[in-house]
């Protein structure tokens, strides 16, 4: 599984990808590209870095879940069936009543109902 | 290091080590390359399943290899910093299979996962074995545990090819190796059922046999694989209750089939069943330890065909299982069962057709069942296994009452008590050891090596009630006496080694496994049965042929051989008394007039060759869809070396006697028998491979020679679908032909048939007891939608069995110990008609977060089905008594040749509810 360590690292790499990438981009071509739509401020080069390393952050979190999710058992919804503290649940001490209940009867069955063999 | 703490923590939760099968874990394993075929080294792989994670990372050839996984279901996924991850979910490993998951991982930007479902094939490549395994998932949902709480052979007789416990045309009752979490459960006297368990411990049954390789031994039909449920790191739980009472059955005898045979009128209903199981599994820390344990209870109450009117059944059974990861390397498992039953109105001396309550015996039977299994790894490639397992059980068979049997041969009734005590002691012991390695060398191999070692001890006593039973003639008359005390022990020391080459896309499954079989007298201090070294070579070869692992060709010859067990030399090992025949000269005063050792003193020929099976398997499997596959196979199957028992230097007087013409039963027509001609020169008998022996006339002369045999072919057609959108499903159709001369019903080794030849020789050949020619089985469920209902059902279509009509033929004028049925046309001439029976499951099911709450109700035999599964065979006609059901007093029924004496069970319901997470 990929650490949180090494997502963010990328996440890192990406942001100074990105910001090198908008200082090398010619300045004459900021200067002098195409003009906004109108009623749309001109971005800046760090709002747009700062955007790009929003909607990366963004992605990175829905991998960890993804990921976090595919460690998971298979199919199980969230679940406390992995703590111990399940059986502190409801559905935890029904468990444990009814394994006592079916043990104990059971036990009391094996000496009630045997059939003992003279022989023995 | 840290993956291999991984790795090995979901090793722990291996079953143990099977003993005369060893495999009980699956493989996943696959390669990964780039989109442009390069291989792809240094990829993380991880395998997530029930128990946890582990994490491997691929080879400089691109390859990975998850071993030792417990049948389950899990997912991988690849990943490799520059591509993007992918995933496999759903994969179902089963008992000793291999799943190639291969992955091609494309150059990606950021971790965006794709999941892949579609690619992967679900065949393995490698083995020549025939999978005929039943999923979890079917197993929990059809209609399979209908009223019989031995899932060991319940299960088998759902699977292709097997019908009344007879696989492929091997015995029914004694040819199936039968193992639960490896261990060999069979009776070592005779290798019927000995352990029973529940379903619903089941966590993956294998039921296969067919191309088997060389780790798999000790059988000649089938081969019955189950694992146990485990715990894992998440905790797990099963509720459940079953019920069914006499207002739930129904009664399909009809009118005309009372006319035909009144005793039919007291067909056997359950009329109460209690059913419970608590289940609860988990860790004791996460990914180092888990437990997981089972209690059952029933209690079934039966009304038995015929005059009984009562027959019990209580048993109590607790399973566990705990799982240690000592180190990283160093796994120890450990799981138990104790069960006991109580069984009253089980019928003895006396038939069931004529026994009342107080003429029935009491059953008591505990066991035990251990298992210790630990497990080294070397590396990621090798690991070596060591386990010590084995049972101890009794069974004792006590009369209700202490009073004699007795039966008038002028009337045909009995009275007095159930007339016989039997008690069983049986105990098994065993050590396996294996090693497994992958290498690649000129290709790449798996490579197993093993040893086992049994012990099995077998402890049994018979007599009658108060030493005698009476045959009367309208009063006293005769008294008879028999009983034994007999101990055997059977040692047995197997070894075997077996590779799966793989070269490109053939892989060749070579083998070897040498059987050294011994039975000993603790009694006599004397080794009796000393059968050669049993070789049984295994070669097979499997070719995907595509490429894709979608399309495999399989085809394997082997040799395989029977287990070790008591029967080839319980008669010669002492504790049988003579054959006492009294006079009775006054009420409680007995006069002997004659002892005899029946069929004199018993010895077994040394030198003489084990039980054996050859088999030739051709097949192919072709997943079709990944959830879809369809697999054809052809087998062919010989027996030899049988091991029965002739007597030595008997001479015998071949005469004519006319016995009633199958064809028209109020006439006769001529047969050739055979009367014993020197029975009281008292020749001996001796066990071992008889065939070849001749038997003569007091001239010498030549009147025939034995020849057993038996031979089966067929052709199995399966088609698989797993759970996906909702439905799954098996359909399987087998087509099979089965001849010979040595019965495959329940005959096991050392039988005694041969010893005369009027069974040996007239009209000896034929079709075999078990055989099926057609059998269409199709088992499937669906569950539909917004009402979450789930509909299970299983119907089959099975050709009739066969039979062979028969005339009853007096000892005294065979000078034989007792009466015999000579066979008036050659066996299984006749045949009984098609069994159609449609069962099915109807469950209602709630889900609320992990928790799944169903009732459902069970329904055997929907139709109410009255298909005749018994015939009177005797000719022209058998007297047969009766309790007559309106004034409960015993009558005599003539019934004629070919008149029903059993049909199939009428239609019962039986409801349950369970609660599962």
């Amino acid at each position: 599984m990929t650490s949180p360590t090494c997502l963010w690292r990328r996440l890192l790499a990406r942001v100074l990808v990105l910001a090198l990438a908008g200082g090398a981009f010619p300045a004459d071509c900021l200067a002098g590209g195409t003009p906004p739509p109108p009623g749309e401020s001109t971005p800046t080069l760090a709002a747009s870095i700062q955007k790009a390393a929003v909607m990366e952050s963004a992605k990175m979190t829905k991998a960890r879940a993804s990921s976090s999710v595919a460690a998971q058992d298979p199919g199980q919804p969230n679940t406390d069936l992995g703590s111990k503290s399940f059986f502190k649940s409801p559905a935890g001490i029904v468990a444990l009543i009814l394994v006592g209940v079916g043990t104990g009867y059971a036990l009391y069955s094996t000496s009630n109902d045997r059939i003992k063999s003279p022989a023995k | 290091m840290k993956r291999l703490t991984v790795f090995v923590a979901l090793l722990l939760l291996v079953g143990a080590v099977a003993t005369q099968a060893q495999t009980l874990t699956g493989t996943i394993a696959g390669k990964v390359t780039d989109e442009q075929g390069g291989v792809l080294p240094g990829v993380t792989v991880t395998l997530t399943g029930r128990m946890g994670s582990q994490t491997t990372v691929t080879d400089e050839k691109g390859e990975y290899r998850f071993v030792g996984l417990t049948p389950g279901t899990f997912e991988v996924r690849a990943e490799l910093s520059g591509f993007t991850p992918r995933v496999e979910r759903n994969l179902d490993v089963g008992i000793a299979r291999t799943l190639n998951i291969p992955f091609t991982l494309r150059v990606g930007g950021l971790a965006e996962t794709v999941e892949v479902v579609a690619n992967a094939s679900t065949i393995d490549t490698k083995t020549t074995a025939a999978d005929n395994s039943l999923s979890q998932e079917l197993l929990a949902n059809i209609p399979i545990n209908m009223g019989n709480f031995n899932a060991a052979t319940s299960v088998m007789n759902y699977s292709p090819g097997i019908n009344n416990g007879s696989a492929f045309g091997g015995d029914s009752s004694y040819g199936n190796a039968l193992l639960i979490d490896g261990v060999d459960t069979r009776d070592p006297d005779a290798g019927s059922a000995w352990v029973f368990y529940n379903y619903n411990i089941i966590e993956e049954v294998q039921v296969g046999g067919v191309g088997a390789p060389a780790e798999y031994g000790g059988f000649s039909g089938a081969v019955v694989n189950t694992i146990t449920k485990s715990g894992g790191n998440r905790y797990s739980g099963l509720f459940e209750y079953r019920n069914t009472g006499k207002s739930l059955a129904g009664d399909n005898v009809s009118e005309e089939y009372l006319d035909l045979n009144p005793s039919l009128g007291s067909p056997s209903v359950m009329t109460s069943l209690n059913d419970f199981t608590v289940q609860l599994g988990g860790p004791f820390s996460k990914d180092k330890a888990f437990w997981w344990f089972s209690v059952q209870r029933y209690a079934f109450e039966r009304d038995p065909a015929g005059p009984l009117k009562k027959a019990t059944e209580v048993s109590p059974r607790y399973n566990g299982k705990v799982t240690f990861n000592l180190t990283p390397n160093d796994q120890l498992t450990t799981s138990f069962q104790y069960d006991n039953y109580n069984v009253t109105g089980r019928t003895a001396w006396i038939p069931g057709y004529a026994a009342n309550d107080s003429q029935t015996v009491r059953q008591d039977s505990p066991e035990a069942v251990w298992n210790f299994q630990y497990r080294k790894l070397f590396g990621s490639n090798s690991f070596l296994e060591a386990k010590y397992s084995g049972y101890w059980g009794y069974y004792y068979l006590d009369p209700v009452t202490q009073e004699s049997s007795r039966y008038d041969g002028e009337t045909g009734a009995y009275s007095g008590g159930a007339g016989t005590y039997y008690y069983a002691d049986r105990d098994r012991n065993q050590v396996n050891v294996s090693y497994s390695t992958f290498a690649s060398v000129y290709g790449e191999h798996n490579f197993k090596f093993g040893l086992e070692i049994e012990r099995s001890g077998v402890h049994s006593q018979y007599g009658y009630a108060n030493d005698v039973y009476y045959y009367d003639y309208g009063g006293p008359y005769l008294a008879y006496g028999y009983s034994y005390d007999i101990r055997g022990k059977n040692k047995r020391e197997s070894y075997y080694a077996q590779d799966q080459w793989k070269i490109g896309r053939l892989t060749a499954n070579l083998g070897i496994r040498l059987d050294h079989i011994r039975g000993y007298s603790p009694d006599l201090q004397e080794t009796m049965y000393t059968p050669d070294w049993a070789w049984g070579p295994r070669l097979g070869a499997t070719f995907d042929v595509t490429g894709r692992g979608t399309s495999v060709v399989r085809a394997s010859w082997g040799r395989y051989y029977e287990g070790a067990s008591f029967y080839p030399y319980y008669k010669a090992v002492g504790g049988f008394t003579p054959w006492a025949s009294y006079e009775v000269v006054a009420p409680g005063q007995l006069e002997l007039f004659d002892e005899t050792i029946v069929g004199g003193d018993w010895a077994v020929s040394s030198g003489s060759k084990h039980y054996s099976l050859d088999e030739t398997t051709i097949g192919f499997e072709q997943q079709l869809r990944r959830d879809l596959k369809f697999a054809v196979t052809g087998i062919w199957r010989k027996w030899d070396n049988f091991v029965g028992a002739v007597i030595q230097g008997s001479t015998w007087t071949p005469f004519t006697r006319n016995l009633p013409d199958p064809d028209n039963p109020t006439s006769t027509k001529p047969y050739t028998l055979y009367r014993w001609a020197n029975r009281t020169d008292t020749p001996d008998t001796v066990a071992g491979n008889y065939a070849g022996f001749e038997y003569r006339d007091p001239n010498g002369n030549l009147l025939g020679t034995a020849d057993p045999s038996r031979n089966y072919k067929g052709v199995m057609f399966v088609l698989t679908k797993t759970l996906s959108n909702r439905w799954q499903g098996q359909f399987s159709y087998v087509y099979s032909e089965a001849e010979g001369n040595m019965s495959n019903s329940s005959v096991g080794l050392g039988n005694a048939s041969f010893r005369n030849p009027n069974n040996a020789l007239v009209n000896a050949y034929g079709t075999m007891e078990q055989n099926r020619p057609h059998e269409f089985k199709l088992m499937g469920g669906y569950t539909v939608p917004k009402v979450e209902v789930a509909v299970n059902a299983y119907y089959r279509a099975i050709s009739g069995a066969p039979y062979t009509p028969v005339a009853r033929v007096s000892g005294s004028v065979l000078n034989w110990t007792g009466s015999l049925d000579i066979n008036l046309e050659p066996r299984g001439s006749q045949r009984m008609e098609m069994l159609h029976q449609f069962d099915l499951r109807v469950e209602k099911e709630f889900k609320v977060d992990v928790h799944r709450f169903g009732v459902y109700f069970d329904i055997a035999n929907l139709f109410n089905n009255d298909t005749v599964v018994g015939v009177q065979t005797r000719l022209p006609s058998r007297s047969i008594t009766y309790s007559d059901p309106d004034t409960g007093e015993a009558k005599d029924a003539d019934v004629k040749y070919k008149s029903p004496t059993s049909l199939i069970a009428p239609i019962q319901m039986t409801w349950g509810v369970r609660w599962s997470f």
